[in-house]
């Protein structure tokens, strides 16, 4: 167990985690932040090193280290291995006492700083909610997440009944017991491109006529992926048809039940708010003359039980509530010439944690100088008497 | 990129060059009138405040930036650029033959027929003559998709818009040039349209304020068959024509210097535009009148009524803005263009060095320092302090004009670096007194100086930020402490390499490694918790604007990695895994760390931050990495081998 809280572990894990960065960042010129951040930063191992390489790839560091087909420790294997060793040292070794006061808040506060992140990365949500002046909505859209929604009637409240669609793979089975339906993947793409052939059997069913999918390339930006999927459906006792979903159809497919319509969609995943947001107006204005921004607004109505008030989201302020962040993130020109304007959505419970992490660290390294500055003088005074 | 914007532009051009051959109502006998023109004072003409990207800015920097855009300098012919920009304006004829315009790349000189003799600046004179050429290339490389286009053909296209901003310069004063088609020989018309008696030669300008009388003239003619019109009549029409047609022309000029509020929105145009529709606004008409003055008086080398027009031209914009702060300062600004303070420091920043490395070696001789060391010493550290003066003073002139902290782009953040670099080791002297301090503090001002000189070339180096980054609040505790960590890493690894030449001169001088080892862990402490400190509240900002604390951004691994490298290089010493010469040459090593942070990540071109992207760069980075680790590779095993022996 001793090595594990060990110094020397420390240190190799930090020399470690430094490569990884920064092949990490090269890394992310070619395939994109996503790409880095899925096969770097938190990756159990890298690709081994011989694969970072593509040929358009600009790095010379991994041309030189083309030949070697051996994997790095990937940063989740890095951090936790630091986060282990960081503990294990504080509960073995640390030598508590004044002196050390500094040190110790230090550790404490990266301990911290590591939780936060970690719990950060597993639970947070994003997603984005785009209105038009005027419009309201209750809902925000995962920039990267889908799901397989089915709900009854067009009221616009209504219960919806949903399955992640991220990772869909061929044999996987869905049941909607609502309705009864049956849903067999028989083919999925993260990103498809839609074909209509005019001459294709008919055999399976898609609003808008599409007879086949294809896997689309992986571009380095996974919001613009359109999944698609092949899906063999049956409802209660009857037979099975073949069905495509595909995240750019026009329009969810309807299936009557009971002479009841419901509605089946491959949509972005819904994220519901606790509130309800509704756009006054979307203002941005330029330095004279250029299209340089000066600033982004956009004012706002909040209603949720107990409230009801105007709030004003710009650069650099945005709106909480309930562990939900509300960024002014982008605007474009609806159909009619009114202005939209885009919020990026956040929900993170412990976006504190961080903040009190940082205070904590900084504190603590800045006792910790302190104390080592002072020390060394006195004993050479001692010395030189 | 911004080729784009200007595509339509692009489209217009061959009707402006045709207008070129219009515009060329200046005549033999100007040309040769040059001589008064160049003895006038342009000392409150630079003042003018003009509006660049978005941004208020005296005269004096608008045209050094415009020169600096043409030709790469900041003065041409050892004339300053307000020089070269007034003749621009008002006499064009008289910098026909001034290479002017950059062309970087041979080949881009050869696509244009020119003979290779090595030289990187051509006139107007000589582009114009083969235009077709240069419209075809560009048009051909417009045709294709995308804006990937052949460094010989982005130099082209940079020149081909370049050459149409030149001329609308040169054509962006000529309502007040006298001109050919506004000469009015016929005494009954002028008398007519109330023109003075006594000349025949006018302006646009004039025959423009006097065209009230000229529409019932022409309402007459509409009436009249032309086979009837007398020798007045088609003078009278001629007239009409010319008016209608400069005015068509030149309506949509680029250069803007009137400044127009618009339902709170402020808007600036040219002067042409003013004059086309914005007359009648309270205040347009006086100041295009200044204008045509200030025109009139440059022309005839009339230096007092030059410097009134300059004068109430400079009123009008400050009656049009009264509350805009940026007006406040251009004064100031065009002081800070004169002072040319960094340079002063600099060389400041040079003596203090040298002087330091003479009481360093007067010192080495005799072990103990002796009387001449001690004068060097202070010696060294005044020239230290009288450099920090000019440096003080440049930022916080910038820091005044732009009403930003002083790190809003790389160039700021290496004069800012620079001078933080230099306080610290002030202060590592002011508790140590053994010139190491002043010395590594010289080192760190100068080398960052000049690097920052390098940026100097990019552009306005005060220009206006994305909105984002308009938060001066989250500007300043991020960027500042980030730099700060900078500066004390750098600073650190400067010392780094003063302990390891110490250790290879002189190993026995216990005295001076052990200050070395104090100061350097002192201020590597310091470099720790600052980029520590900057990078999280870099998080916190990040939390702030988009919602995530921490994106793997370039930019944040970069401040990652220094932070990482830092704290490796400390738990690396008390685990004993490296000694104190391990620890110098890790700190030195930590340079090419922070130029990675702080430049690299822009290189790569991609991420948040990359707002500062130079290809050139790239060359003076590798080149700046190879000498490091050949001179680190090199001194440290002698260092450590004659500290053991």
């Amino acid at each position: 167990m001793h090595w594990l809280a060990s110094l020397r572990l420390a240190v190799w894990a930090i020399l470690l985690f430094m490569l990884v960065v920064f092949f990490g960042t090269l890394y992310q010129v070619e395939h994109g932040l996503h790409a880095a951040q899925q096969d770097f930063y938190y990756a159990w191992l890298t690709p081994p090193i011989s694969q970072w390489h593509t040929p358009s790839d600009p790095g010379v560091f991994s041309r030189l280290l083309a030949f070697l087909p051996l994997p790095l420790p990937g940063g989740m294997t890095l951090l936790w291995v630091l986060s282990i060793n960081l503990l294990l040292s504080m509960v073995l070794k640390f030598r508590y006492g004044w002196r050390n006061i500094g040190s110790v808040l230090t550790h404490a506060g990266l301990l911290l700083l590591l939780a936060g992140g970690w719990v950060t990365h597993i639970t947070a949500e994003e997603g984005y909610l785009t209105l038009q002046e005027g419009e309201s909505s209750n809902v925000a859209a995962s920039y990267t997440q889908w799901e397989i929604a089915l709900w009854e009637g067009e009221q616009i409240e209504r219960e919806v009944y949903a399955f992640p669609a991220n990772d869909l793979k061929a044999g996987d089975q869905l049941y909607f017991e609502q309705v009864d339906l049956h849903l067999e993947v028989q083919t999925y793409h993260r990103n498809a491109e839609a074909f209509i052939d005019p001459d294709a059997a008919r055999d399976t069913f898609n609003v808008a006529g599409i007879t086949r999918l294809a896997a689309a390339p992986l571009g380095k930006n996974p919001e613009a992926y359109l999944p698609g999927v092949v899906l063999r459906a049956r409802m209660g006792d009857g037979g099975a048809e073949g069905l495509i979903l595909y995240a750019g159809d026009p329009s969810p497919v309807m299936l009557v039940v009971d002479d009841a319509p419901w509605f089946l969609e491959l949509r972005r995943r819904r994220i519901p708010l606790p509130l309800q947001v509704q756009l006054h107006e979307f203002r941005a204005e330029f330095e004279p003359n250029t299209t340089i921004p000066r600033s982004f607004s956009s004012r706002i109505n909040v209603t949720a039980p107990g409230i009801d008030r105007e709030v004003v989201v710009e650069m650099n302020r945005p709106f909480r509530h309930a562990g939900f962040t509300f960024f002014q993130s982008s605007y474009g020109e609806a159909d009619d010439g009114s202005d939209m304007s885009t919020f990026t959505v956040v929900l993170n419970q412990w976006m504190l944690a961080p903040y009190v992490a940082t205070g904590v660290t900084v504190f603590g390294l800045i006792v910790h100088f302190m104390v080592q500055m002072l020390r060394p003088r006195r004993e050479l005074r001692r010395e030189g008497t | 990129m911004k080729y784009s914007m200007h595509y339509l532009v692009v489209l217009l051009a061959g009707s402006l060059f045709s207008l070129a051959s219009f515009a060329d109502y200046a005549t033999a006998e100007e040309a040769t009138d040059i001589r008064s023109k160049q003895t006038l004072d342009l000392e409150v003409f630079r003042r003018i405040p003009v509006l660049r990207d978005g941004r208020k800015m005296p005269m004096d920097t608008f045209a050094r930036q415009q020169l600096l855009q043409f030709s790469g300098r900041k003065s041409i012919a050892g004339k300053s650029a307000v020089d070269w920009f007034a003749r621009v304006l008002f006499a064009p004829e008289s910098v026909r033959d001034m290479p002017v315009f950059l062309l970087d790349n041979p080949e881009s000189a050869q696509a244009l027929g020119f003979e290779a003799d090595n030289r990187a600046r051509y006139s107007i004179a000589e582009l114009e003559t083969d235009f077709e050429r240069l419209e075809h290339i560009v048009r051909t490389a417009y045709e294709m998709e995308g804006d990937d286009y052949s460094p010989v053909e982005d130099s082209l296209i940079r020149l081909y818009l370049n050459l149409i901003e030149y001329i609308e310069l040169t054509q962006a004063f000529s309502f007040a040039q006298v001109g050919d088609p506004f000469v009015v020989e016929h005494a009954t018309l002028r008398e007519q349209l109330h023109l003075p008696e006594d000349s025949t030669d006018f302006s646009f300008l004039e025959i423009h304020r006097h065209g009230a009388g000229l529409r019932p003239l022409m309402q007459q003619l509409t009436d009249t068959p032309q086979a009837a019109w007398t020798a007045l009549d088609w003078e009278v029409a001629r007239l009409s024509m010319a008016l209608y047609d400069w005015a068509h022309h030149y309506e949509d000029l680029n250069f803007a210097m009137i400044p127009l509020v618009e339902a709170g929105e402020e808007r600036w145009v040219s002067a042409w535009k003013a004059i086309a529709q914005h007359m009648q606004r309270p205040g347009v008409s006086a100041a295009v009148n200044d204008l045509h003055s200030l025109a009139l008086a440059y022309d005839q080398g009339d230096q007092q009524a030059f410097d009134e027009a300059s004068e109430a031209f400079i009123q009008f914009i400050h009656t049009q803005l009264p509350e805009d702060r940026e007006l406040q300062w251009t004064n100031l600004e065009v002081a800070l263009n004169k002072l040319n303070p960094f340079f002063c420091s600099k060389l400041l920043y040079t003596f203090a060095f040298l002087v330091a490395i003479a009481s360093l070696l007067t010192r080495a001789e005799f072990r103990e320092p002796g009387r001449l060391s001690l004068t060097l010493r202070w010696v060294a550290v005044g020239f230290c302090v009288a450099a920090l003066i000019p440096h003080s003073t440049g930022i916080i002139m910038r820091i005044l004009i732009m009403g930003r902290p002083p790190a809003t782009n790389l160039y700021a953040t290496f004069l800012f670096v620079a001078w933080v670099g230099a306080i610290l080791g002030l202060l590592v002297e002011s508790r140590q007194r053994m010139a190491l301090g002043v010395l590594s503090a010289a080192i760190c001002g100068l080398s960052l100086l000049l690097v920052a000189n390098y940026f100097a070339y990019d552009g306005d180096t005060m220009g206006k930020v994305v909105a984002v980054l308009s938060s001066n609040f989250w500007l300043s505790v991020h960027v500042l402490t980030i730099t700060m960590g900078y500066a004390g890493c750098v600073l650190a690894g400067l010392i780094g390499h003063v302990y390891l030449m110490t250790g290879c001169f002189a190993p026995r001088n216990n005295t001076l490694l052990d200050a070395l080892k104090r100061a350097l862990y002192g201020v590597l402490g310091f470099g720790l918790i600052f980029t520590f400190l900057g990078t999280m509240l870099g998080g916190v900002w990040a939390d702030q604007s988009w919602g995530r604390f921490w994106g793997w951004d370039p930019k944040e691994n970069g401040a990652l990695l220094i932070v990482l490298w830092c704290a490796g290089l400390f738990h690396a010493k008390i685990a004993r895994m490296i000694g104190d010469v391990g620890m110098a040459a890790g700190s030195a090593l930590g340079i090419i760390i922070i130029m990675f942070a702080w430049l690299g990540v822009n290189l790569l071109g991609v991420g948040l931050h990359s707002y500062g992207f130079t290809s050139g760069l790239a060359w003076g980075l590798y080149l700046y990495i190879a000498l490091q680790v050949v001179l680190l590779a090199f001194i440290t095993p002698i260092a450590r081998y004659r500290l053991k022996s």
